[in-house]
């Protein structure tokens, strides 16, 4: 009786080490697949119609012609709605050029390619913030999909259902979770080729056709390798010690143009890249609202969240960005005091103690209001 | 022909509805133009993919509850009618022409504005900047639900 049992306990012990281990190799296809489909460059180039949820709050779909080749260029040109058709946006990998018929302008900036390739970093926080497995396979635009599913760790934010040609790693449909548990595509391929050739002349930009005014932008810069941000900003930039739900800071550059010099803050939880702008609240200035951003002012500045997440999550990302704002412009001087007590090596808490002081109008006595993290 | 009237007329030519001299002078200049040549596959495969694309069709149902809905409009509210006498006729007749014959002096002893011909240009202000930034980070996101994103707010606020 006794060895049956011990044989029992065995063979549960086995299948229990089984089950795991099956998880265990299914999370890590997932991961891998989703890795392949971050990667830049496609093994195959690309020619698809896609339709694609628009940002603006009636949510309706676009229907869109992407052409994207080995090298990782693109060429995107709208087919649907009539109010947007034909427009156009060339990526040669160096420059981007998007051409707006009805608005007779074309717009040239520094190429997205050119930023540090960041799969790595983005998968790494996936699997920190998120539980991975595989949903099965479905046809997608005639090609079979392997289904990714990514169940988020915080509540805030959405289960994520990615559609991955397993050959080529190309996304041929998001799906959200809506709270309902009801899907929600995002992004849905319709029709997908992948063409032993593509003519290079398609990803040419030509900046003489037609009749376009021009407006070249100049390459962003990276304020986080700067030294005196601020002077050079004319304002201090918000960047928290902590983002909330899993959440990281990425990078943050300055969008400088005469019409509108601001902060963008792209922060990432892995599956989700976002962006917080932020700009003096003094210049009366405003973004019209969409769907996927919240917007509030604190601290003198005025800040923008904008990220494919629902609008709970975007008010915790916001909040940490305004708790901070308001932290900054309580303790105007105490970043530089403590940077320089934290030199000379008095421990952490001897150094805020003597930072709060010296922070003091008098030099001493108690403050009336302690930052909140103190 | 040229390359620029080739390209105007490749989408006709592609569905066949030029007359026999023009689809023979562009199907002859493709022959020998590269850069057309690149246009007309393009367009060949985009209208290929369209043409793979489902169709939709409208339920059973929908024929009879829209023209059910027309009626309704129509019978419910009947249009108004005047009925006036040869003179009435006369004059209003006569007020309609003197407002178009003023209309038509203002518009051509109108000033010309210097730049008034020129193009019509975007107004940019924080939205065509902020979309401008959102294209950017699209492009660089290939798990984006908006990879693909089309900016579409260039209004003033």
């Amino acid at each position: 009786m006794a060895k049956t049992k011990a044989l029992l306990a065995l063979v549960a012990l086995g299948f229990s080490v089984a089950v795991q281990a099956a998880g265990q190799s299914e999370a890590e296809r997932a991961r891998q697949l989703l890795q392949k489909t971050l990667e830049r460059s496609y093994p195959q180039n690309v020619i698809a119609i896609i339709m694609q949820r628009n940002g603006e709050a009636n949510g309706s779909m676009q229907r869109i012609q992407v052409q994207i080749n080995r090298d990782g260029k693109m060429r995107q040109t709208v087919i649907y709605p009539l109010s947007l058709e034909g427009v156009e946006t060339i990526d040669d990998g160096r420059q981007s050029a998007t051409f707006l018929p009805d608005e007779n302008l074309v717009i040239v900036q520094e190429s997205p390619k050119l930023l540090p390739n960041d799969a790595g970093t983005r998968i790494n926080l996936t699997v920190r913030n998120y539980g991975l497995k595989l949903g099965g396979c479905a046809t997608i635009a005639g090609r079979t999909a392997t289904i990714v599913v990514a169940t988020p760790k915080a509540r805030e934010l959405e289960t994520r259902r990615y559609y991955i040609d397993e050959k080529t790693g190309f996304l041929l449909q998001l799906e959200t979770m809506e709270s309902n548990g009801k899907p929600k595509i995002a992004f849905q391929a319709q029709t997908v080729v992948y063409p032993a050739k593509i003519s290079p002349q398609t990803f040419m930009i030509d900046l003489e056709v037609g009749n376009y005014q021009k407006t070249i932008y100049k390459r962003r810069g990276n304020i986080l390798s700067m030294d005196s941000r601020g002077s050079s900003l004319g304002f201090e930039p918000i960047l928290p010690d902590r983002l909330p739900m899993g959440f990281e800071l990425q990078d943050a550059q300055i969008n400088d143009s005469g019409d509108w010099r601001s902060v963008a803050v792209r922060i990432t939880d892995g599956p989700v890249k976002g962006t917080v702008y932020q700009w003096p609240s003094s210049e009366k200035i405003g973004v019209k609202a969409s769907s996927g951003t919240t917007t509030e002012t604190a601290g003198g500045l005025k800040f923008v969240v904008a990220a494919d997440v629902p609008e709970a999550a975007r008010r915790r990302l916001l909040n940490a960005f305004l708790d901070a704002a308001r932290r900054q412009a309580d303790v105007p001087s105490l970043l530089g005091q403590t940077f320089q007590l934290e030199l000379i090596g008095l421990d952490e808490t001897l150094t805020r103690a003597v930072a709060l002081l010296l922070a003091m109008p008098n030099g001493g006595g108690m403050p009336s209001v302690l930052p909140e993290t103190w | 022909m040229n390359c620029k009237s080739v390209q105007t007329y490749l989408s006709a030519y592609l569905d066949g509805e030029l007359c026999g001299q023009e689809s023979l002078q562009v199907r002859d200049h493709l022959m020998r133009c590269g850069e057309c040549q690149s246009e007309e596959h393009q367009l060949r495969t985009l209208k290929q993919m369209l043409r793979g694309l489902p169709t939709y069709s409208p339920n059973a149902e929908f024929e009879n509850r829209l023209v059910a809905s027309v009626m309704g409009k129509a019978t419910g509210r009947p249009a108004l009618r005047l009925h006036l006498n040869f003179r009435w006729q006369v004059a209003t007749g006569m007020v309609a022409a003197g407002i178009l014959i003023a209309l038509a002096v203002t518009k051509l002893t109108e000033r010309s504005v210097p730049g008034a011909n020129a193009l019509p240009v975007a107004t940019r202000d924080s939205t065509f900047e902020f979309s401008r930034d959102q294209l950017f980070m699209a492009g660089n996101d290939p798990l984006s639900g908006n990879r693909f994103v089309v900016p579409t707010s260039y209004g003033k606020d």
